[in-house]
């Protein structure tokens, strides 16, 4: 006899089956479109122009640390896991070799993201008063906590 | 040079990559305030006139092949209120130059103070005419 995986529901059989790969199929084609959106927006463009621009020793007129392939990867891999329909970042770069991604709204709104050589991904933000950050493996993709303080930045007032 | 730096000196930060200001505002990102390692460099504004802080950043952007946009101010007092320090580091061609040090280890601190900075620093744009 044929054993059915169980889905997601706790489900098991062929339709239960059937139903679970549609949804997986089409969450994958979600995403997919997401990414579509930041490449219409020209992320993924500026992403490849800081890479090009920032790419050797000192192009901050110090001692900067050039922006290396693992980090554009891991800054890619980060955007592709964006839920749909999130505003799309400003990408820059920091002296320490990390590509940054940034919602700003004023001086007193901003959060500010990290991708780092080594993987790791720092957040820190302002929303008025309040003050929030922390560290995250990047490639584990976007976390719920940092899609909420992201949405706390580019909506209301 | 002297070897203190007071609270109320100015301290400029040259900005060579147009990502370091905000678009809509053309106020400084918290990028351009990033350590590449345990100092950041600035360069202190005493002493100088506007026209020497020019050509010492223009300096630094030819030597990189960059276009220096202008620079941000900040004051001492506001690095410190991050519990940063500013010590001098003369260099070749700047005795005016800088160091902000004793950066928190971790990333995320780091940024946070960089967040901070950057909030109350004013950009100058580098003039059009030559300095």
């Amino acid at each position: 006899m044929m054993i059915m995986p169980s889905t997601v529901s706790g489900y098991t059989g062929e339709i239960a089956g059937f139903v679970a790969k549609g949804i997986k199929s089409s969450r994958e084609l979600l995403q997919e479109s997401n990414a579509l959106s930041f490449v219409a927006k020209g992320t993924f463009r500026q992403l490849h122009e800081i890479f090009c621009d920032c790419s050797f020793d000192g192009w901050d007129g110090g001692k900067a640390k050039p922006i290396s392939e693992e980090v554009l990867h891991c800054a890619i891999e980060f955007l592709n896991s964006f839920p749909l329909g999130m505003k799309p970042p400003e990408v820059g770069a920091e002296p320490d070799g990390a590509i940054t991604l940034e919602w700003y709204r004023s001086p007193n709104k901003v959060i500010s993201i990290s991708i780092n050589p080594d993987g790791w991904m720092y957040y820190a933000a302002l929303i008025g008063t309040s003050k929030r950050h922390g560290a995250d493996f990047s490639l584990m993709g976007v976390s719920d906590d940092l899609v909420g303080i992201i949405s706390q930045v580019v909506e209301g007032g | 040079m002297n070897g203190f730096i007071a609270p109320d000196e100015l301290l400029a930060r040259y900005i060579t990559s147009s990502k370091w200001l905000h678009k809509q505002d053309q106020t400084v990102t918290q990028n351009a305030f990033i350590p590449p390692d345990s100092e950041l460099s600035v360069t202190r504004h005493l002493g100088l006139t506007e026209r020497d802080i020019w050509i010492i950043g223009i300096q630094i952007a030819t030597d990189i092949d960059r276009h220096l946009h202008g620079r941000a101010d900040v004051k001492t007092a506001h690095v410190i209120a991050q519990r940063l320090n500013v010590v001098p580091r003369p260099v070749v061609g700047n005795p005016n130059h800088a160091s902000i040090i004793d950066w928190p280890p971790e990333k995320d601190a780091r940024k946070m103070c960089a967040l901070e900075i950057a909030r109350v620093a004013h950009f100058v744009a580098k003039p059009e005419e030559e300095v």
